[in-house]
């Protein structure tokens, strides 16, 4: 009977280690990464110039009646906007490049035509130009820690905590979610960041003071 | 008279024709050398179709010399000069009076531009999928009555057409604070505005459809600082030039 008792115990807790090391290993596994913004912005820029080059070659036998929309995919392109790590990359870059349309295009169109109607000026460039240069601390970006938590049995989540890392020591950690935006010219789903770029100033700047 | 419409070979007296006869058959008015046409593309020419009626009337007009003098096209339908005062009257009228207000028309607003339909913008501008998409989708979605498309501000249409790619589209200059801009609106049913007219913001120009290449239901908005271009190098985000988007369908 108590040799019994003593299996009962051994099995019961071989199975709470075993159920404890799988809920960990799928609940709270972080994975970081870095995303370099002279690496990501590197990258970018090369993909921009394949479009350019397909826009390029592609005009030369057209009509002028070609809608943009309906080309060929530029396929590295859209890897990077169905993926978070993808989308961070972009979003870096454009601060980098002081980039006001790709920075834009990084964000839900909702969330950043809200952010930037948030003030009276007219020249949505100027609003724009400043929200750049606030996030990259007049230039002092250098990285980003990319840890996006894995939920449940390996399901991801679609918020990432991302570590703004700057060249005076300065770093800051912000909650970025993501939604999901499905294409109807060819049925893709892309990612784009859906917080509102005020949110992240106010845990950078908050930081900082 | 049935005989002009379906040929004037076919008349048995005093323009009619035999109640036989397939008024309606694309292949009788070809053979009778009638002026029906097929204007909606359902495969027959009906005369009490209106679509039908219109295309009809207008090749009638053609091929009386409209494009040369209108008014002798028209006297050579009724032969009769009041007639033709008439209906250049009541042209004139709906011409230069007449204004469409049909449903579920977006806001007007006090920003520059407005934004031209209402409905969810489905793509954003730029090269979120991997090639340039220079203009904002805003869907139809799942509404079934037609959904109009406005004027985003005040200007004159320099391009009304069925061409290509954007189907029936139209371009409107505008002239804001001493800059020039172009907008386009592409994928539409049909066209109300013709080329030269001067149009104010939130004037009715079509419908959303889904003609040229186009997978479904959508208007395409495009805005150029400057002209528009096949290259189209001056376009821009037209989410920095429309007021806050708040409709999420």
């Amino acid at each position: 009977m108590n040799n019994i008792f003593k299996l009962c115990i051994i099995i019961a807790v071989s199975l709470f280690s075993l159920f404890g090391y799988f809920y960990y290993k799928n609940t709270i596994n972080h994975s970081e990464e870095y995303i370099y913004i002279d690496t990501a912005t590197t990258e970018v820029v090369e993909y921009i110039e394949k479009i350019n080059k397909m826009e390029e070659q592609v005009f030369k036998f057209v009509d002028d009646d070609m809608e943009l929309a309906y080309l060929e995919n530029t396929q590295d392109i859209e890897l990077k906007y169905i993926d978070k790590k993808g989308v961070l990359e972009f979003f870096l870059a454009a601060i980098s490049l002081n980039d006001i349309d790709l920075f834009i295009q990084s964000f839900e169109l909702y969330t950043i035509s809200k952010d930037i109607h948030s003030s009276a000026e007219k020249n949505k460039d100027i609003i724009i130009k400043d929200l750049i240069s606030r996030l990259s601390r007049e230039g002092k970006l250098i990285k980003v820690g990319f840890n996006e938590e894995k939920g449940r049995f390996g399901a991801t989540s679609e918020t990432v905590n991302a570590t703004f890392f700057y060249s005076d020591g300065f770093e800051a950690t912000v909650p970025i979610t993501f939604s999901k935006t499905e294409d109807h010219h060819n049925g893709e789903e892309v990612y784009s960041i859906s917080t509102s770029v005020f949110d992240m100033l106010n845990i950078i700047e908050k930081d900082k003071k | 008279m049935p005989a002009t419409w379906v040929g004037w070979k076919y008349n048995i007296g005093g323009g009619l024709v035999s109640l036989s006869l397939d008024i309606t058959s694309l292949s009788v008015i070809k053979s009778g050398g009638g002026y029906g046409v097929d204007g909606c593309g359902d495969g027959k020419a009906d005369p009490f179709d209106p679509c039908d009626a219109i295309y009809t009337a207008a090749h009638y007009l053609a091929k009386s010399g409209y494009a040369i003098d209108p008014r002798k096209a028209i006297f050579n339908y009724n032969h009769a000069w009041w007639y033709v005062d008439k209906v250049m009257a009541k042209a004139d009228e709906i011409n230069t009076q007449a204004v469409y207000h049909p449903s579920d028309t977006p806001e007007i607003t006090g920003d520059y531009f407005m934004v031209p339909a209402t409905g969810r913008v489905t793509s954003g501008y730029g090269m979120r999928w991997g090639k340039r998409h220079t203009g904002v989708d805003i869907g139809k979605n799942q509404r079934p009555y037609d959904v109009p498309i406005v004027a985003a501000a005040d200007g004159v249409v320099i391009r009304s057409a069925f061409k290509g790619a954007y189907g029936h589209h139209v371009i409107i200059k505008h002239v804001i604070n001493n800059k020039e801009y172009e907008t386009l609106y592409a994928h539409m049913t049909g066209r109300a505005v013709r080329e030269g007219q001067r149009v104010v913001k939130g004037q009715f120009l079509g419908n959303m459809g889904s003609t040229g290449d186009s997978t479904g239901p959508h208007l395409h908005f495009e805005i150029h600082e400057g002209p528009w271009n096949p290259s189209r190098t001056n376009s821009v985000d037209p989410v920095k030039y429309l007021p806050q988007l708040k409709y999420k369908g």
